[in-house]
């Protein structure tokens, strides 16, 4: 290989992202940029993230006759002549092509192998234990058995619901509240009304996991402890009803008798398509089942008949409606017509001003305001979480090394970050024991700015208070529900229209002066909430503890 | 407009799109009377998914003179396209006040009041290609070039009165199409639809809608943006999305949506309706081949004959069916006489 086609693919060759996405090579410990000159390109393989090289190769039969080295034509020649490095709306089609209804995907196995069965003689047992555990009798108002569903087991998986949950089964610790979680044993992102026969559940009892229990077991524990402890009072809480049979959910809420919580963590209780996007790409405010939106998107056959039986679920419980923000109450108000109880606000999490709270990190070692704006993309690399712009910045950089002074960052867990050259990856898993990881992973690399380029309405966003709390301005879209309204609510950071717009004014060169002159000079404290259990203690007139 | 009558015109291998589009304009105009015109031989098992027509009329029975030796002179495309005005003319003669043509692969969404409303003020109803000048360059080459060639209307869509300009306009556009209905944009000729250039020209009370969201295609897409609001409701440049036009859609149309899409949805729309097309597929119809593309032995018909056969005075007087095979018939005497019509084409 000549020296300068060896200067220009190594600008171009993501010598990161080759080894990541193709292990064979990495393993050979040979160099990406003569491993792709060499047989990559004759392999079609990928460069980088944003050259798509049997596209190149198809779109331009020139290119393949001519046997020539088609990056190198690319930036050499292709670029100038107008050539596109890969399709137009690459990414969209890319999502259109995986978007299917929850129920026409492969279902995930979720429970580990192995685990016991239990009866309902047996969880009642162990219920009736847990409760006992808790020595001296219960303050006035205060809950003896919170019965908590949702769609996974939480404390094995990252994400905002299971970080409810902890914070919830947490409060219920320190409040002499027994736990008790339910999770389907096979995670579907669809009611399991029509799974036949009715699945297992998980058990997982004061965070810790028990096994297994067929549902009507469950329904017996429950109300085997309410003979045993009438004392105690029991409520019901469903965080989310993916994976559940409604019956089965109907039925614990009986069992656990009144006050069942009902939570938005996500617009399940309108739509099959949780987020809101119609096909999984535009956000779809949550038309009416029959309108043509919903008759063009893969979650439109369905609507109604996940409605209905949504419809059912809260005609028999007065659910009481938690929104973990106003923009989610206020859709779900205008849009669900299910009856309920009560509807309100209730924040998972709070942002607090450093100077109310002795002890809050005001200023960070850390911080500082030289050099490239550091920006950063927090969490997983999916498309509902606005990882495609992220991308689009990284190319736009790639291409034009000095379009803007920014150095970019991926903060994930590790098995979600996705190398790059130009893009520092940080491994950071944030969970019950580890609650603050990622703000204080924020802080420590000074990270200036956060992309949370959602493209559908959030309920709440876990990682933009993150950002906030990890002193970084938030960049977000306008239909990003909760961010949108928590930057504008906090003053922290910026909403630009679309995509387009916020990647404008990162590469405009202005962005840096703009974000700095705006930091405040002290990070807030990002406090935990207490789940369903502040909401029940209000309404229940209990006494503090 | 009292009563209107809305027909298509396809061969087995489009009946699935035809479905797609009698369930989509059933759904916003149940009272318009939907005629299939299947341009096939009867078929087993058709009848169930024919009964979403009001009407089905097979191409035999449109009183065609001559109709073998018409059909030999078209390929497939050609005869489908030859026999829509001579499908409308009979709507028109039957007493429909309106009579509208839609090609199979066209989906409505919204109500087609703009169209109703042109034809209450005009006889002869029809939509351009392309509504807007284009100034990229690429697009100048894709549109209005390729509409110079191939038609500057599109005839996926008419609608016509029935008045007397109305008639007479379906019977002179008959004319033409039956006695030179091709696919050859060199000569001034693309099958129905070039000689709809003329309509302007030659009849009044010709309404040229400019609704932009009639006749949405690939091939305008450049000009008009799709849009949802909070209502569901789809709509382009801010009218309501009345009818798309798939066009090509799963080929060529599929590199032309990409390229001219100016968001998400015109990608959305040609997935639903390729995810539609599949689940309304009828089993062994989709896939067979059309009737007259073969001799009565099942010998394909080489497209040279087929010219020849156009051209040549004798040949139509010396074989009286040309689609018969064995001793003494045209696919005999082409296989022992012209053997380089049965060679493939050049370049394939």
């Amino acid at each position: 290989m000549a020296g300068d086609v060896f200067a220009d693919l190594a600008r171009h060759v993501d010598r990161a992202f080759y080894r990541h996405l193709y292990p064979d090579i990495a393993a050979t410990g040979l160099d990406p940029v003569a491993h792709w000159h060499g047989h990559g390109l004759a392999e079609r393989r990928r460069p980088n993230v944003w050259f798509d090289t049997a596209y190149y190769l198809d779109e331009y039969p020139d290119i393949a006759q001519a046997r020539i080295d088609p990056l190198l034509h690319y930036v050499r020649h292709g670029r100038g002549e107008g050539r596109r490095a890969r399709p137009r709306q690459a990414s969209a089609l890319a999502t259109l092509a995986e978007a299917r209804p929850a129920a026409a995907r492969p279902v995930g196995y979720d429970a580990p192998a192995n685990a016991p069965i239990l009866d309902a003689t047996q969880l009642a047992a162990r219920l009736i234990a847990a409760m006992a555990a808790h020595a001296g009798p219960l303050a006035r108002g205060g809950i003896g058995l919170l019965v908590a569903a949702s769609h996974d087991r939480y404390i094995d998986v990252t994400g905002g619901i299971q970080l409810v949950l902890a914070d919830e089964q947490a409060a219920c610790a320190a409040s002499g509240t027994t736990h008790l979680h339910l999770a389907p044993a096979i995670a579907r992102l669809c009611l399991a009304d029509t799974v036949d026969p009715p699945g297992l559940l998980q058990v997982t009892l004061d965070g810790v996991f028990q096994g297994l229990v067929p549902a009507a077991a469950a329904v017996e524990a429950i109300a085997a402890v309410a003979a045993a402890m009438p004392e105690r009072p029991r409520r019901f809480a469903v965080h989310s009803p993916l994976g559940h049979r409604t019956d089965a959910l109907r039925a614990l809420a009986e069992a656990c008798g009144p006050d069942a919580v009902y939570w938005l963590h996500d617009h399940t209780s309108l739509c099959e398509g949780f987020t809101l996007l119609r096909n999984d790409l535009e956000a779809c405010h949550a038309p009416p089942a029959g309108s043509m939106a919903c008759r063009i998107c893969v979650y439109g056959a369905g609507r109604a008949e996940h409605q209905a039986r949504l419809r059912a679920l809260f005609d028999a419980v007065p659910f009481h409606v938690l929104a973990p923000s106003r923009p989610t109450l206020d859709l779900w108000l205008a849009r669900a017509g299910l009856p309920f109880a009560s509807a309100r606000v209730c924040e998972p999490a709070t942002l607090a001003a450093p100077e109310h709270h002795a002890g809050a990190a005001a200023t960070d070692a850390a911080r500082r305001d030289d050099g490239p704006l550091r920006v950063a993309f927090l969490g997983y690399p999916l498309p509902h979480k606005g990882w495609p712009l992220f991308l689009d910045l990284a190319t736009a950089l790639a291409l034009d090394p000095g379009a803007a002074p920014l150095k970019l960052y991926h903060f994930a867990a590790r098995d979600a970050l996705r190398p790059m050259d130009a893009v520092t990856s940080v491994a950071v898993r944030v969970g019950a024991g580890a609650r603050l990881a990622a703000v204080e992973a924020l802080a420590r690399h000074a990270i200036e700015a956060v992309i949370v380029a959602s493209p559908w309405p959030e309920t709440f966003s876990f990682v933009a208070h993150e950002a906030v709390a990890g002193g970084a301005r938030v960049l977000a879209l306008e239909a990003g529900g909760n961010v949108a309204a928590m930057v504008r609510r906090h003053g922290a950071g910026r909403v630009f229209p679309t995509g387009d717009d916020l990647l404008d004014h990162l590469l405009s060169g202005r962005a840096g002066e703009e974000i700095r002159a705006a930091r405040p000079p002290a990070r807030p404290m990002l406090l935990p909430g207490q789940g369903s259990l502040g909401f029940l203690h209000a309404l229940l007139g209990a006494d503090a503890r | 407009m009292s009563t209107i009558a809305c027909c298509t015109s396809f061969t087995w291998g489009y009946l699935a799109r035809a479905l797609v589009l009698s369930r989509t304009l059933r759904a916003v105009h149940p009272e318009w009377q939907q005629t299939a015109l299947v341009v096939d031989a009867p078929a087993a098992g058709a009848d169930a998914a024919l009964a979403a027509f009001d009407r089905v009329v097979f191409a035999a029975d449109l009183g065609v003179p001559a109709f073998p030796a018409f059909l030999f002179r078209h390929n497939l495309v050609e005869a489908c396209t030859a026999l829509k005005p001579r499908l409308l003319a009979g709507l028109l003669d039957a007493g429909a006040d309106g009579a509208i043509y839609l090609d199979p692969d066209i989906a409505v969404f919204h109500p087609l009041a703009t169209v109703l409303r042109a034809l209450e003020q005009a006889a002869i109803v029809l939509t351009p290609h392309q509504h807007v000048p284009n100034d990229d360059e690429q697009a100048i080459r894709d549109g209005e070039r390729t509409a110079q060639l191939y038609g500057v209307f599109n005839l996926g869509f008419v609608a016509i009165r029935n008045d007397t300009t109305g008639r007479a306009f379906a019977r002179w556009w008959q004319g033409r199409c039956e006695s030179d209905c091709r696919d050859a944009p060199a000569e001034g000729l693309f099958t129905d639809q070039r000689y709809c250039d003329l309509v302007p020209a030659l009849f009044p009370d010709v309404a040229v809608l400019r609704d932009p969201g009639c006749n949405v295609a690939s091939w305008n897409l450049s000009r008009r943006r799709l849009s949802s609001d909070a209502e569901g409701r789809l709509a382009v440049e801010g009218s309501p999305l009345g009818f798309y036009h798939f066009t090509k859609i799963g080929g060529v149309g599929d590199v032309m949506t990409r390229r001219y899409a100016q968001n998400t949805l015109p990608l959305e729309l040609a997935t639903w309706w390729r995810r539609e097309v599949a689940a309304a597929g009828v089993p062994g119809l989709g896939d067979r081949p059309w009737a007259w593309d073969s001799f009565a032995d099942g010998t394909p018909i080489p497209p040279g004959l087929r010219h020849a056969w156009r051209e040549e005075p004798a040949l139509r007087a010396r074989f009286a069916d040309p689609f018969a095979a064995g001793p003494g018939s045209l696919a005999a005497w082409a296989a022992a006489e012209r053997a380089d019509l049965f060679a493939p084409p050049q370049g394939a």
